[in-house]
């Protein structure tokens, strides 16, 4: 099935960047139709090289961000048709979404789609949430990944205080994962905010996932 | 021209594609002036002569060539009715969005600019800089453009699904934030601003797509710019250009703020002679570097781009962090000083 996933991918990366609902519809009718595959396949084969190859054209330029954000939302409305009742990935980390005091919450939203979309467990933490309240939701909810979005360079720098939260709570199983402007700007920002991974993109959150799933922390 | 120039001459030359005495610098330092005055950044925001005080002694300290009136970003989102979110070490920012449903857009109402106190405080600080520069330094207002100022008011991913399945809300949209937008420019040009930056993220080649941008923002943003009474620079807050020069210069903006993310020699020679640039230090990594990496990084922006004029020395967002450190402010323009003197010959890419 291999080249038949390659073809599948290719043809839904093309409907997703140019938006065509149809397209995206068909293919995804295509993929679940007599042959029907679970959702882990579905995931791994066809809709995560579809959306890393998206998010990889946005990091070196070639797509743009309403394309990315519109990509997410597209798969997630043709899974919700066609395969409403997936369970998440086995053995797959929780992930947690967070912004860091602010409601600008764009970059959660896609890497949710697009973590979502993949099949991983995703838990939408919020928005606007201090350190303390934004540990405190992730340790409720048991994540094993925290990613954490910002838009501005004074919240990113007090990511520095999310680590000293979960420091103080023996929390060192957790991974934390910053993304967002600032991140991008400046590459090596997310060490001296005691992040341990930073991801540029939708695509980095799927590869940071995927790395941690075949047990890199 | 080498014979020292005031501030004013020395922008207005190199804005029209000439090489001044030395590449001018505009130094967009908005919260250091609280630093100066010993104030937290919402005290410092609570009166225009606050702002006025630190921005004077700011050019006192480093003598760069623009004054700023502007405070804070969010105040267009406070005009609609938000409330903005302070914090003791950055900008202020947009808090919850103000537009939270379609109706809530054709319901929409025009901010009054006459009674908004926010507005108006930043108006009597442009009325101020102005005589305080006495005709020798540029002071540049700022507006938010109409295409990005939805961001603000209604959040990102709601705006992009309207921009994608609701023409009718969006075009509703447009008509208020363009008005507001020229309204706001106008009366800043009237109190005596030189120019206004416009900024508008939304309209870089990394943000939307061609087709949609085309469609929906370049008509809107050209409309603006064509009823605002001054000179437009158009700010992308470093989103990315190259790929779309010409639909910029299509614009009517008199300059374009550049990013970081792209190769500023490139930038330069497809804008040269057409549209004056902007740029392109890092503001984010600023806040890490030595003075001497700023007098290096100076020295490649200077190197990429000052030959021939058209260029203004800047940082790539259009408004410098509030913890990047004086010495290196300082360094900034020392190496501006000692890299910038014209003629300069091309060396490196940055």
């Amino acid at each position: 099935m291999g080249a038949a996933h390659d073809a599948l991918a290719t043809r839904l990366e093309a409907a997703l960047l140019s938006l065509d609902r149809a397209e995206v519809g068909a293919t995804f009718a295509a993929i679940a139709g007599p042959d029907t595959i679970d959702r882990v396949t579905l995931a791994d084969s066809v809709i995560a090289p579809a959306l890393l190859s998206i998010g990889q054209a946005w990091d070196e330029g070639s797509a743009a961000l309403s394309q990315v954000y519109m990509a997410g939302r597209l798969v997630e409305e043709a899974l919700e048709r066609h395969l409403p009742a997936a369970p998440p990935r086995p053995g797959a980390p929780r992930i947690g979404v967070a912004v860091l005091e602010d409601h600008h919450s764009l970059g959660k939203r896609i890497v949710c789609a697009v973590l979502n979309s993949a099949g991983y467990d995703v838990r939408d933490l919020g928005s606007g949430l201090d350190a303390v309240t934004l540990v405190d939701r992730a340790l409720e909810q048991q994540v094993d990944l925290l990613m954490v979005s910002v838009l501005m360079l004074n919240r990113a720098l007090r990511v520095s205080l999310v680590r000293q939260q979960l420091s103080e709570r023996d929390a060192h199983h957790v991974t934390l994962v910053v993304g967002g402007a600032p991140f991008v700007h400046d590459p090596e920002l997310y060490r001296r905010v005691g992040a341990d991974r930073c991801g540029r993109s939708a695509a980095d959150a799927l590869r940071i996932a995927a790395a941690y799933e075949g047990g890199e922390r | 021209m080498n014979s020292a120039m005031t501030s004013i001459e020395r922008v207005f030359t190199a804005l029209g594609h000439a090489e001044p005495d030395r590449v001018p610098v505009f130094l967009l330092v908005t919260m250091h002036g609280a630093k100066e005055l010993g104030l937290g950044l919402r005290e410092y925001f609570s009166k225009a002569e606050h702002v006025v005080e630190g921005q004077l002694r700011l050019r006192a300290k480093y003598g760069h060539d623009c004054l700023l009136p502007f405070f804070y970003g969010a105040v267009e989102y406070e005009a609609f009715g938000g409330q903005a979110v302070f914090s003791d070490d950055g900008p202020p920012n947009a808090g919850a969005p103000v537009i939270r449903s379609r109706e809530d857009i054709f319901a929409l109402e025009l901010p009054d600019i006459r009674r908004d106190p926010r507005l108006q405080m930043g108006l009597e600080a442009t009325r101020r800089l102005v005589e305080a520069a006495a005709g020798q330094v540029p002071v540049v207002g700022t507006v938010i453009g109409p295409y990005s100022l939805p961001v603000m008011l209604m959040g990102f991913e709601s705006y992009l699904d309207l921009l994608h399945d609701d023409p009718l809300a969006f075009e509703r949209l447009m008509v208020v934030t363009s008005r507001f937008c020229v309204d706001w420019a106008n009366a800043q040009i009237a109190a005596g601003a030189t120019a206004v930056g416009c900024a508008e993220p939304l309209a870089a080649v990394n943000l939307t797509e061609r087709g949609l941008f085309m469609c929906t923002g370049h008509p809107v943003i050209a409309d603006t710019i064509s009823k605002i009474q001054g000179a437009v620079a158009l700010s992308l807050a470093s989103g990315r250009a190259l790929g779309r020069i010409d639909t910029y210069v299509g614009l009517g903006a008199a300059a374009l703020a550049v990013s970081n993310q792209e190769s500023l020699a490139e930038l330069k020679r497809q804008c040269a002679g057409r549209l004056p640039i902007l740029g392109n230090l890092n503001g984010v990594a600023m806040v890490s570097w030595t003075p001497e990496q700023a007098r290096q990084q100076v020295r490649a922006c200077i190197q990429a781009a000052a030959p021939g004029g058209g260029f203004v020395l800047a940082d790539t967002h259009g408004e410098i962090p509030f913890h990047v450190a004086d010495d290196v402010l300082a360094a900034i323009m020392q190496a501006a000083h000692e890299w910038g003197r014209y003629p300069i010959e091309p060396c490196c890419d940055v």
